[in-house]
């Protein structure tokens, strides 16, 4: 079933490193790239650590990684992971170059393939909301992320906001207009 | 369909600045009525509220098909220019590293469990990881967000009333 979805030249990658991470006999980061579906990269500090990073070595000379794959564990959906950063780098100690933040659903089925996915493609995220005053609120969001670039900014500008002074028992009017970038 | 924002606010009342916090929801279903809803709490000496709920009335107006279909093409466009300009300016590399900072977990209150000490939802795992240096397929991701953000296109001014405890 995976193996349908693969197109294009799969770059053979070496031992790959879970710095920080625990793993249970035969469950390191090298038995998410040996082809088979049936071992399972596990780490069990991810809890502890609130992230878990695998690393691996791209066999002979430099390469750009156009796209990857990811298939979800033997069991515990639960595990899947749901959201993850891509990086490329020329040391194992970095520094990193971030390519894409991806926010996904994992698929349901066991094994299986979340779909190749673009290195340079990431996910839409909200951006943080901060306000200082009432009468200029801005919620900021960016739709996608491509690299380094927000290909879609939409802000939200919340105006006519005013409290009554005097009994903190106030009518607030609130309006919102949509600016697109 | 609805989006949620949260945040920080600083209430400036003559001397007194009140922090708290602010979250609003917004649903979304064209050709009916919706109600924004806006909570806050306040924790000052002069002022204590807590899960104060506000609602208000407003709509959506879709876009047409048309338009949907042309703001799709051109956003797939866009994410497909920018991803080959991505590749283009990409470094040929010798490290991948992948990192996980999230997991399915057990929603809403994921906070990582344990069972007699071994890891049962706290732990990651995937049983692939493959690289290629080809192009993956362009996945359309701007869908869902894009349509609420482009669906907001007008709120009424609302009144809305506070009571403070």
């Amino acid at each position: 079933m995976v193996a349908s979805l693969i197109k294009g030249t799969q770059i053979v990658i070496g031992d790959g490193t879970n710095p920080g991470g625990k793993n249970p006999g035969g469950q390191g980061p090298d038995a998410a790239d040996d082809q088979n579906l049936k071992t399972t990269f596990l780490d069990e500090n991810f809890g502890s650590r609130k992230e878990s990073v695998v690393i691996f070595p791209i066999n002979g000379d430099p390469r750009k990684v156009f796209s990857y794959e990811l298939a979800t564990g033997s069991d515990f959906s639960i595990r899947d992971p749901t959201e993850w950063n891509v990086y490329g780098g020329q040391s194992a100690d970095g520094p990193w170059t971030l390519f894409s933040h991806v926010i996904a659903d994992a698929p349901s089925a066991r094994r299986a393939s979340y779909g190749r996915r673009d290195t340079c493609i990431g996910t839409a995220s909200t951006a943080g909301v901060a306000v200082r005053k009432l009468s200029s609120y801005t919620a900021s969001i960016e739709l996608i992320q491509v690299g380094s670039f927000a290909l879609v900014d939409v802000k939200f500008e919340m105006f006519n906001l005013n409290v009554a002074p005097d009994t903190y028992r106030g009518k607030f009017q609130v309006g919102w207009r949509t600016l697109q970038a | 369909m609805s989006m949620s924002v949260n945040g920080d606010i600083d209430l400036v009342i003559d001397t007194v600045t009140l922090t708290g916090k602010v979250s609003f929801t917004f649903p979304c279903f064209s050709g009916t009525s919706n109600f924004v809803e806006l909570g806050m709490s306040i924790d000052s000496d002069e002022i204590k509220l807590e899960g104060a709920m506000i609602r208000g009335e407003w709509f959506c107006q879709e876009d047409s098909p048309a338009k949907v279909a042309a703001d799709k093409a051109a956003s797939d466009k866009a994410v497909a220019d920018a991803a080959a300009k991505c590749k283009e300016d990409m470094v040929p590399f010798k490290f991948f590293k992948f990192e996980v900072k999230k997991i399915r977990g057990l929603a809403p209150d994921w906070n990582g469990h344990r069972m007699s000490g071994v890891c049962y939802d706290d732990c990651v795992q995937f049983s692939k990881l493959s690289l290629f240096d080809q192009n993956g397929g362009i996945v359309s991701l701007l869908s869902t967000l894009k349509k609420i953000a482009f669906m907001i296109h007008q709120i009424w001014d609302t009144t809305l009333l506070i009571a403070v405890a």
